[in-house]
């Protein structure tokens, strides 16, 4: 880095300015505080993006195909390269989206893929991120500020100009649209990530609604507005899960829903940003398919690496887990943001063994991977540079193209023993530059 | 305001009202303090009688202190300034990231102020993030006739306190004013249905009376108490 980025405290005053925040549940009470930044970025060279952007359109592509085929013709069932029960029994696959095709075939529009870069430098796929993946406003805000508090980092240095995201979104939204307005929906105000989504929704010029502003007439989604007449609306970026989207389709007891919007969908009058029942193809589970299925649907060898994984649903790779369990982690395909992930070399004796049996009885339901000892990245703790694990949330947007946003969430950990970075367990994050040449 | 969501008209207005509810009392505030320094130290009660506010405090200094900076009480400036800065956060879209800027820094200052010796000045940038805020609407909301609603709201609010601490007839007389201007826009834009034609019809009678607007001073309050409640005020004034 020729410059570095200076005036970190005025920075994160800034981000406090700005009310860049997340919320959080304790105790029952919603408070909100700030991400904590730290404004060493992490740096990406030129050649490195290069091949990760080839390796991640490659990815979000042959996910796309598979989530198309799933719901439709299921070609890669009949064709052996994916076990049946991984799919119609992932809690993610949606019985009520069989045999709809969304607005131009496009499931995930925006794709969040968790990676890691290993000591040697190679890149790994931690996770894909198919539902609602979020974080890109993050590093959207902190780039206009760093480019505020500390402009010569970005006179010395070659960067990649980050703040076409917005662009990237609304262009998505606009070619996917089935005709009318695009507008975000958003749980509310005592949502975690409400900040991202009124600041999308500023910056992409969509309109922010809650459910309440929405309604269903023969098929068509329309936006109530103050004077009581109504909008069309072509596109929903979506920020509520599946399960509540539609009482009358998913869980009736939803307060945050629209009733009906499941039918206009189905009927191809609006977008649903990112599509219902994507979660089939993030499983934690399906994610050991991921390399199978871009040579099924692409022909194609993955650019990228999955971290080394094992179902224990298959014999051989259960008894390496079984023998293995004290150099593994073990994660629940049911639980995310960094929940149901547990370490064998936490464990003790008894408790290994207890794992042990819980694997053997719910095979289905974990997964185990090698732990990679991944590199840490320099972070300003206390006006001391330590080192912490970090983890690259890149965002992959499809439209008329599929296109990977030159910059990414770099989220660490705050705990020196710890390998989570997620906010919600009091990570942190930096800013990301990927180097122009 | 084809542009605009139902559920946020309302945070439109209440933005206008408690921004404005926060600058007005903090100004009226800066008034009775400087008597409470020498003159008459329990002042604030009348003070509170006239914003028909509940004197929850036991004394002077119990209320210098909590009326500025206890959440936990429902008319203390804070409290005011939170709800105005909780409507602004759920309006980004609208009011722009920047507008919003102003009231989390008026939030953040009041904060910092407190246990201050010196508590009119170190509040000065409180009243003057809230000039920037109004400056940063008009300049950066797009959408006039979400201005207008916010704009309605901010003046709704000056008259009521105007009237309610009995400013002189000929500041009650141009913040009417200010809010006739919005209000009639409003009303060209076909939003008639959201008003009460009757009380704003009251009200514009009773402030045509000079100064003698006191003799019904009831009257307008209820009238402004009421003038977005359609049903409640036609019963009432009939």
């Amino acid at each position: 880095m020729n410059t570095p980025v200076v005036n970190a405290k005025e920075i994160n005053k800034l981000l406090a300015r700005y009310g860049v925040k997340f919320g959080i549940y304790k105790h029952g009470e919603f408070k909100e505080q700030l991400f904590p930044f730290d404004a060493i970025p992490r740096v990406i060279s030129a050649e490195d993006f290069r091949q990760m952007e080839k390796g991640l359109i490659q990815r979000v592509d042959a996910l796309n195909l598979f989530l198309k085929d799933i719901y439709t013709d299921k070609k890669i069932i009949k064709d052996k390269i994916i076990p049946e029960e991984f799919v119609f029994i992932s809690k993610g696959y949606l019985a009520q989206c069989e045999g709809v095709v969304p607005s131009k075939g496009i499931y995930s529009h925006i794709s969040g893929i968790d990676l890691v870069q290993a000591k040697d430098g190679t890149w790994y796929i931690l996770e894909d991120n198919l539902r609602i993946p979020s974080g890109a406003s993050y590093p959207l805000i902190a780039r206009e500020l760093c480019r505020m508090a500390s402009p010569w980092a970005f006179r010395d240095n070659d960067i990649v100009d980050n703040r076409n995201y917005a662009k990237l979104l609304k262009d998505t939204m606009d070619y996917v649209n089935c005709g009318g307005i695009n507008v975000i929906l958003t749980p509310g105000r005592f949502n975690a990530a409400y900040f991202e989504h009124s600041y999308l929704a500023e910056k992409t010029g969509a309109i922010l609604v809650e459910n309440t502003d929405l309604f269903v007439e023969n098929n068509i989604l329309y936006m109530k507005d103050f004077q009581g007449g109504k909008t069309r609306v072509g596109a929903v970026y979506r920020r509520i899960s599946d399960e509540y989207l539609d009482p009358l389709t998913f869980l009736p007891e939803s307060l945050i829903g629209v009733p009906h919007i499941m039918d206009a969908y189905r009927a191809g009058n609006t977008a649903i940003i990112n599509a219902p029942g994507n979660g089939v193809a993030d499983d934690k589970g399906i994610y050991y398919f991921v390399p199978k299925m871009i040579r099924y649907y692409l022909g194609e060898e993955p650019i990228l690496k999955n971290a080394p994984t094992y179902l224990p649903f298959y014999d051989e790779d259960r008894k390496y887990v079984l023998d293995n369990l004290q150099k593994l982690v073990v994660k629940d395909v049911s639980e995310a943001g960094g929940y149901g992930v547990v370490f064998g070399r936490d464990m003790s004796a008894e408790e290994l063994e207890k794992w042990r049996k819980l694997i053997t009885k719910e095979s289905r339901r974990f997964i185990a991977q090698e732990v990679i000892d991944f590199i840490d990245l320099a972070v300003v703790d206390n006006d001391e540079t330590v080192m912490r694990k970090a983890d690259l949330r890149a965002f992959v947007l499809s439209g008329e193209t599929t296109r990977v946003w030159a910059s990414g969430l770099t989220r660490f950990s705050r705990n020196p023993d710890s390998f989570v970075v997620n906010s919600s367990q009091g990570g942190g994050f930096k800013d990301t530059w990927v180097l122009s040449h | 305001m084809g542009t605009v969501a139902l559920s946020k008209s309302s945070n439109l207005y209440w933005l206008g009202r408690y921004t404005e509810r926060v600058f007005t009392t903090l100004n009226t505030f800066f008034k009775y303090y400087d008597v409470m320094i020498d003159v008459d130290r329990y002042s604030y009660k009348k003070y509170l009688e006239y914003i028909c506010v509940p004197d929850v405090y036991r004394d002077w200094a119990d209320f210098l202190h909590r009326y500025m900076f206890d959440a936990s009480v429902p008319d203390s400036i804070v409290s005011n300034l939170d709800r105005a800065l909780g409507n602004g956060i759920v309006l980004r879209e609208e009011i722009k990231t920047p507008s919003l800027a102003y009231l989390q820094m008026a939030m953040d200052k009041l904060k910092k102020c407190e246990g201050t010796t010196k508590l009119r000045y170190d509040l000065l940038p409180v009243r003057d993030q809230l000039y920037a805020f109004w400056g940063s609407i008009d300049n950066n909301m797009s959408d006039y006739e979400a201005k207008i609603v916010i704009y309605v709201g901010k003046a709704v609010e000056r008259v009521d306190l105007y009237m309610r601490l009995s400013y002189p007839y000929e500041e009650i007389e141009k913040a009417f004013s200010y809010l006739t201007r919005f209000l009639d826009d409003f009303i060209a834009n076909g939003n008639s249905s959201h008003i009460n034609l009757t009380a704003y019809s009251g009200l514009k009678d009773v402030l045509s009376r000079g100064s003698a607007w006191t003799e019904c001073r009831n009257e307008a309050l209820y009238c402004m108490e009421h003038l977005f409640e359609v049903e409640q005020v036609e019963k009432a004034v009939v």
